[in-house]
């Protein structure tokens, strides 16, 4: 597979974008520098969910993962362990907007989306083993 | 070695496989869990969170008991497990002895499967793919 040079400029541009959308996330995840507005209303169910997760910590762990993550796919040659572990990432934003938001606020996360698919496409040969039927284990 | 890994395979696969069919099916209903784990856990079945979880734990397991796309299945059930984790490490320790086994079993399998994982870290992987 040789691509072209117009391809290997789109990659890098994709990978950058989805690699500093979630360096960016990620750290704002444990400082707090991005403004969010208001809080949802406590008694709702966005509300309650938020504040679970925030209040025993589990949002640090996905923000610390999304921030390794960010800096893989941003590293480049670490770029489809990255996208392994933002695919999940991923997946659980869209279903949270989906799900308790009613759509609302999903745009950035069909934007990385996109950026993720098109990358693991732009990344096939290192995902090959992984999408092999009959893989063998060793013996 | 061959029937321990046929045998990891096995359990962790049919472990999936019921607890995605449950996830959708409601065939079992264990006991609801307390506090803020209670909120969470409410929050997301009233919501259908829970049926995408499930729906993945279903693909994996099933995935894993029929030995077609193992490293696949492994890849779906491995942020599963993370989060299955990360539930009994911060909100309710109860029961997390299943979710160990389900973790070493994940691990074993990810390591005998190793050789469909390797081209992931391999910056030039056409040269070091290995013909599975």
């Amino acid at each position: 597979m040789e691509d072209s040079l117009g391809m290997k400029v789109v990659t890098l541009i994709c990978r950058i974008l989805l690699g500093l959308m979630f360096v960016v996330f990620g750290l704002n995840g444990f400082f707090n520098f991005i403004p969010m507005g208001p809080m949802p209303p406590a008694d709702s169910a966005v509300g309650k969910w938020t504040s679970v997760m925030m209040e025993t910590g589990w949002m640090h762990h996905v923000s610390f993962f999304q921030l390794v993550g960010g800096l893989l796919v941003l590293i480049g040659g670490t770029a489809p362990l990255g996208l392994v572990i933002l695919g999940p990432i991923l997946v659980n934003i869209l279903t949270f907007h989906a799900v308790l938001m009613g759509g609302h606020g999903i745009g950035a996360g069909v934007f990385a989306t996109i950026l993720e698919i098109y990358l693991i496409w732009a990344y096939r040969a290192n995902f090959a083993g992984i999408l092999t039927m009959k893989a063998k284990p060793v013996n | 070695m061959r029937y321990v890994i046929l045998g990891a395979r096995v359990i962790e696969g049919l472990i999936f496989l019921v607890f995605g069919l449950n996830g959708l099916l409601h065939f079992y209903n264990p006991p609801l869990p307390t506090g803020d784990a209670l909120t969470w856990f409410g929050i997301m079945a009233a919501h259908h969170w829970i049926n995408f979880v499930a729906v993945e734990q279903l693909v994996g397991g099933l995935l894993l008991l029929v030995g077609r796309f193992v490293p696949l299945g492994l890849l779906l059930l491995a942020p599963v497990i993370v989060n299955i984790l990360l539930y009994h490490a911060l909100l309710y320790p109860h029961g997390y002895q299943l979710a160990i086994l389900v973790l070493v079993l994940e691990v074993f399998l990810l390591g005998v499967y190793w050789r469909s994982f390797a081209p992931l870290l391999h910056p030039n992987p056409e040269m070091e793919t290995p013909k599975l």
